[in-house]
C-alpha cells in the first residue's frame, strides 16, 4: 500500500500539539510502525526536516519569498494579501495552510501526494543548482503545493524553507525506533494477559497499545509497588520477569541504535537498515572516513585531587586548547586523496579552512585516517596562541576568505585518532590511539610551529596533584582554557557521542566566581529602551533538560554585549522569532519575553553564582518547592557557541551539580 | 531522421500558442505531423496542439520526441523575415540546426525525458459557441481594470461577461446570431476564470481569430481554434476559479 503524505502530516499536527517527550515518542511509534525500509527512511528524514544528513552539506532552506510565490501560483490569492497574512501569522507553515484553505483556483486534475513523491521532489529541490535554479525550484514547489491539502502544505512549506522545527530530538526518534524494532513486544504483552493478572495490570497492559512508552512506565510503576497497589504477589512473581524481559529488550535495542548513531549520525539510513535487516543490520555500521562521528565529551571537575582519585591515582593531562574542535577525515578515492573537516555539530567546514586542508595534505603520511584536533588561531612568528574569538571571524565566510586566511593564520593541534590505515581505532585505549596518531603525521611534535600547521597536543602523565596543578598553570600561561584529564587505563576507549569519566575537564576562569562558563540557549528577547532603543535590552536564556527534551529559563542576560553584538542580535533574533505556540514547543518558562524564539542560538555566559529564584523554571521544585535555579549577575563573554547546537547546551543536571558544589565550597569555607 | 522545411510564420504560431503555458516542451514528431501536450506547473491551464505534415514543404521524420525551450525558440525566430522558409534538422551531435535565408543556428536540445505526458481530460460541456477572439479580448481587457477574475454566464440568447469588485463592475453582452454563433446549447452555464491566466491564453490565440469556446457550470473552459491555414489545430483548457459566495 502506498503511504499518503496526508497521513504523516496528520501525525505531525498531533505532535505539534504535544509537549511531553513520552507522548511524542508514542506518536512517533505509531508513525514508524509497519513501514517499508524506504518509507521509514523518508519519514525519519522528513520528521527531522531534511532530505540528507546535515554532514553531507545538502540543505533545503529555500527563501520564504519563493514559497510565497509558489502559494500565489497555486491559489491565485494576490501576493499583497498573502504578505498581509504573513505579518499576522508569522510562521510559513501556518501561512501556507491558511492560504491553501482559501484557494480560489481549481485545477484541471490533481493526484494524492505520497510520501515517496514528496520526499523525492524535496530531494530534487535541494539538488537544483545553476542559473535558472530559482525558477526550477519554484516549479517543483508549485507542483507539490498544487496537489497538497492545506495541512500537507503546512509541512511541505516548512520543510522546504528549512523550518520544520517539530521539536523532536534525535534521541526521541531513537527511542521510538527501539520500540518499533522490538518485535517480541506483542508476544510478551499477550503472555502477560494470558496469565489473567487482574484488573489494574490488565488495564495498564491494554493501555500500552495506545500509550506505548507512558503506559509501559506506569505498568512498571504499578508492579514495583504490589503491596501499595493491592496486587496478588503470586501473579506479580510471574508478571515481573516478563515485564523486565520486555524492558531489557527495548533497552538493549536502544543501546545498539545509539552506538550506530554515534558512529554514523544519519538516522535516515539507520532506519532504512533497521527495517531491511533488523537490529542485526546495524552491526554492519562501522567507522568510515567521510562520515563524521559524534564527538566524545568530558565530565568536569573542580580539583586535580578529585580527578586523580577518579582516575585511580594516575592520569594523562592534556592542554585544553581554546579553539574550534575539528574532526579531519582523510581517505583515498580513485587514487585521489580526499580531506574533509567537520565541526562538532558535524557540519562540513572544509571550504572555510583551505589552509588547514593544505597543512594536512602536506604532513599526513598514513593511508587514511580520522583525527580529532583543535583549530586555533596562532601568532605566525612565535606560534603563540591567540584568543579564540579570532577564529569565529573565519567561520561562515564565503567572500574574502583568502584575505582572512592570511590575516588570521590557524594551526591544527591534533589530540585523538579514531581511524588509522583501515582500522577502526575507537575501541583502542587512549595511549594506543595517541601512538597511532603520532604515526599518521610526519614529524609531529608538541611545539606549535605555524609554518608546519599541524602539531600534537601537549600531554603529561601525572600521579602527583602538585605536578598536575603546575601543568594546569602552565596551560593557562600558554593561552589555554585549562586541561583535559584522560584516563590511561585499558578501558579508556573513544566513546563517540557520550560524556563520560574517561575524560575530565578542569577549567578555571579567575575573573569569575563560578569556576566555569555556561553555554545557554536564547529563548527570547526583551525590547531595549534608552541607548538600546530599537535593539534588544536583554535576552531570556535557558538550560536544557535532555530527559524531557525541554528548555527551561535560567536567567535574563543583559550585560556583556558591545554595539556590534547588539546590532547583530536584531537580525539573529528576527530569524529565530515566531509565534509562541510554534517556537516554544519545547520551552517551559514563566517569564514571557516580548519576542519568543526557537531555541537554537547558544551563547557562552559567565555568572556570579547559582541561586534560588521563583521566576525561573530551571529545575523548578526539584531542590526547593516553588523555586527554580537561576544564574546571578549573568554576563555574555562575547563568544557565540555556533559550534554547539541547543541540545549541547549546559544541562539542568549540570546546573544542579554546580549549585551543589558551590554550596559545598561555602560549607567547606565556613567549617 | 529529422529534417523539415516550414514557413517561419507557422513556427512562430506554434511557439506563441505554447508559451503562455510552459517554458519547455516535449514535441512529438510523428509520421502525420507534430503534437505537443503541456500543462502549466499549477495544473490550471493546458494546451493540446497539433500541426499536420501538410503545413511543411518538406517533412522527413522518423517518429521521435524533441525537448525544446519555447521562449528561446521564439527569440531565435526573430532573426527571420516574415516570408522566410525555415530549414530544421538534427546534426550528428543531436543539436537542432535551424537555417533561414543566410542565418544558421545550432541549438542543443532540452532533456525532455523527465517531462510528464499530461492526459487531456474528456470534458462534456453544455454550451458551445463560435466567435471572434476580438470579442473576448475586449471583455478581458476592460475587466482587468476592475477585478482579477471574470465570469461567463451563458443563457439561451446571450453570453454575459461580468467582472466586479467592491462597488465597480463591468458587463459585456454578446448576442446569439450577432457577436457569436451557437454550436450547441443544452442548458445555461456559468463559470469564473482567473484574468491572469485567461489573458495569457488570449495572447496565444492572437487577435482576430475564429475560435470555439465551450463552457460548463463551475467547470473548465475549452477553447479551440485553427492556425497556419487550417493545417494546425490548438485546444486550450482552463480550470475555473472557486466561487467565493
Amino acid at each position: 500500500m502506498v503511504l499518503s503524505f496526508e497521513e504523516i502530516a496528520k501525525s505531525y499536527k498531533r505532535i505539534e500539539d504535544l509537549s511531553k517527550r513520552l507522548e511524542m515518542t508514542d506518536e512517533l511509534i505509531d508513525l514508524f510502525t509497519g513501514r517499508s525500509p524506504a518509507e521509514l527512511e523518508y519519514i525519519v528524514r522528513l520528521t527531522k526536516g531534511e532530505v540528507r544528513p546535515a554532514f553531507e552539506g545538502i540543505e533545503l532552506g529555500v527563501a520564504e519569498k519563493l514559497a510565497v510565490k509558489a502559494l500565489y501560483q497555486v491559489t491565485l490569492i494576490s501576493p499583497d494579501e498573502i504578505e498581509e497574512k504573513r505579518k499576522t501569522l508569522g510562521d510559513i507553515g501556518s501561512l501556507a495552510e491558511e492560504i491553501m484553505r482559501r484557494k480560489m483556483q481549481m485545477s484541471l486534475f490533481s493526484e494524492e501526494l505520497t510520501v515517496d513523491r514528496v520526499f523525492k521532489s524535496l530531494e530534487k529541490i535541494s539538488l537544483v543548482e545553476g542559473k535558472a535554479s530559482q525558477d526550477h525550484k519554484l516549479k517543483l514547489i508549485a507542483e507539490l503545493l498544487h496537489d497538497a491539502t492545506p495541512l500537507e502544505a503546512r509541512y511541505i512549506t516548512r520543510i522546504v524553507c528549512g523550518k520544520m522545527r517539530l521539536g523532536i530530538a534525535d534521541m526521541t526518534i531513537v527511542d521510538a525506533l527501539s520500540y518499533v524494532m522490538t518485535p517480541e513486544f506483542s508476544d510478551i504483552i499477550e503472555k502477560i494477559l494470558s496469565l489473567r493478572p487482574g484488573e489494574p495490570i490488565e488495564a495498564s497492559v491494554k493501555a500500552i497499545s495506545t500509550h506505548k512508552t507512558a503506559a509501559l512506565n506506569s505498568l512498571i510503576d504499578l508492579i514495583s509497588h504490589p503491596k501499595k497497589n493491592g496486587l496478588d504477589p503470586d501473579i506479580i512473581q510471574k508478571v515481573h520477569p516478563l515485564v523486565d524481559d520486555l524492558r531489557s529488550r527495548i533497552k538493549n535495542n536502544r543501546k545498539i541504535m545509539v552506538k550506530a548513531y554515534n558512529t554514523h549520525p544519519d538516522l535516515g539510513s539507520i532506519a532504512n537498515k533497521l527495517m531491511e535487516f533488523g537490529i542485526e543490520g546495524l552491526k554492519t555500521i562501522h567507522v568510515q572516513p567521510g562520515v563524521p562521528l559524534r564527538a566524545m565529551l568530558g565530565e568536569r571537575s573542580s580539583s586535580i585531587g578529585s580527578i586523580l582519585e577518579r582516575m585511580g591515582g594516575e592520569t594523562a593531562l592534556e592542554y585544553k586548547y581554546d579553539g574550534l574542535r575539528v574532526q579531519a577525515h582523510i581517505w583515498n578515492e580513485e587514487e585521489n586523496r580526499s580531506i574533509v573537516l567537520f565541526s562538532r555539530q558535524l557540519e562540513d567546514l572544509t571550504d572555510q579552512f583551505p589552509d588547514v586542508v593544505d597543512y594536512i595534505n602536506d604532513r599526513f603520511q598514513g593511508e587514511d585516517g580520522i583525527v580529532e584536533g583543535e583549530c586555533v588561531p596562532v601568532e605566525p612568528n612565535t606560534g603563540r596562541l591567540l584568543p579564540f574569538q579570532l577564529i569565529s571571524q573565519r567561520r561562515g565566510r564565503k567572500h574574502s576568505l583568502q584575505e582572512k586566511v592570511k590575516e588570521i593564520p590557524v594551526s591544527l593541534i591534533v589530540f585523538d585518532c579514531l581511524y588509522s590505515n583501515g582500522n577502526d581505532m575507537t575501541n583502542e585505549p587512549y595511549l594506543v590511539r595517541r601512538e597511532a596518531l603520532k604515526g599518521l603525521f610526519k614529524d609531529l611534535g608538541e611545539n606549535i610551529e605555524p609554518e608546519k600547521g599541524v602539531s600534537l597536543s601537549k600531554m603529561k602523565i601525572v600521579k602527583d596533584p602538585v605536578i598536575g596543578e603546575t601543568f594546569f598553570n602552565m596551560s593557562l600561561e600558554d593561552g589555554c582554557e585549562g586541561i583535559m584529564a584522560k584516563s590511561i587505563s585499558g578501558s579508556s576507549v573513544y566513546q563517540a557521542g557520550s560524556r563520560g569519566w574517561h575524560w575530565i575537564k578542569y577549567k578555571k576562569d579567575y575573573r569569575s566566581e563560578l569556576s566555569d562558563t555556561l553555554d545557554l540557549v536564547v529563548i527570547g528577547a526583551f525590547h531595549g529602551s534608552g541607548r538600546r532603543k530599537g535593539r534588544y535590552g536583554a535576552l531570556l536564556m535557558a538550560s536544557y533538560d535532555p530527559k524531557e527534551g525541554i528548555y527551561r529559563s535560567v536567567c535574563k542576560l543583559g550585560s556583556g554585549f558591545n554595539d556590534q553584538h547588539l546590532f547583530e542580535m536584531v537580525s539573529i533574533i528576527d530569524e529565530l522569532s515566531g509565534p509562541i505556540e510554534h517556537v516554544w514547543k519545547n520551552v517551559d518558562s514563566k517569564m514571557i519575553p516580548d519576542i519568543c524564539t526557537t531555541p537554537d542560538l547558544v551563547l557562552e555566559v559567565l555568572g556570579a553564582e547559582i541561586t534560588f529564584s521563583p521566576n525561573h523554571t530551571c529545575s523548578f521544585g526539584k531542590i526547593k518547592d516553588d523555586a527554580g535555579l537561576a544564574l546571578r549577575f549573568p554576563r555574555f563573554t562575547g563568544r557565540y557557541r555556533s559550534d554547539k547546537g541547543p541540545t549541547d547546551a549546559t544541562t539542568e543536571e549540570e546546573i544542579i551539580g554546580i549549585f551543589g558544589s558551590q554550596n559545598k565550597i561555602i560549607s567547606d569555607r565556613s567549617s | 531522421m529529422f529534417e523539415v522545411d516550414v514557413k517561419v510564420e507557422t513556427l512562430k504560431s506554434v511557439f506563441s500558442i505554447l508559451t503562455p503555458i510552459v517554458g519547455e516542451i516535449k514535441l512529438s514528431a510523428g509520421e502525420e505531423g507534430w503534437n505537443v501536450k503541456a500543462v502549466d506547473p499549477a495544473h490550471v491551464a493546458m494546451v493540446d496542439l497539433s500541426l499536420s505534415k501538410d503545413a511543411f514543404e518538406k517533412y522527413e521524420i522518423e517518429p521521435m520526441e524533441l525537448g525544446l525551450n519555447v521562449e528561446r525558440m521564439l527569440e531565435h525566430l526573430k532573426g527571420a523575415k516574415s516570408d522566410d522558409m525555415v530549414h530544421m534538422k538534427l546534426d550528428s551531435d543531436n543539436r537542432l540546426v535551424v537555417s533561414m535565408s543566410n542565418l544558421t543556428l545550432k541549438i542543443p536540445l532540452v532533456d525532455a525525458s523527465g517531462f510528464s505526458d499530461p492526459k487531456v481530460p474528456n470534458l462534456a460541456l453544455p454550451v458551445g459557441l463560435k466567435l471572434n477572439s476580438g470579442e473576448l479580448q475586449k471583455g478581458l481587457k476592460v475587466s482587468a481594470s476592475i477585478s482579477d477574475h471574470i465570469t461567463f454566464d451563458c443563457t439561451e440568447e446571450k453570453l454575459v461577461m461580468t467582472s466586479s469588485e467592491d462597488l465597480s463592475s463591468m458587463t459585456l453582452d454578446l448576442h446569439k446570431g450577432q457577436e457569436y454563433e451557437e454550436i450547441h446549447f443544452e442548458k445555461a452555464a456559468k463559470s469564473s476564470f482567473s484574468l491572469d491566466y485567461f489573458t495569457q491564453l488570449m495572447k496565444g490565440v492572437g487577435p482576430n481569430r475564429d475560435i470555439v469556446i465551450n463552457i460548463g457550470n463551475s467547470y473548465p473552459l475549452k477553447m479551440e481554434f485553427d492556425f497556419a491555414e487550417e493545417t494546425g489545430h490548438a485546444r486550450y483548457l482552463l480550470a475555473p476559479r472557486i466561487e467565493s459566495n
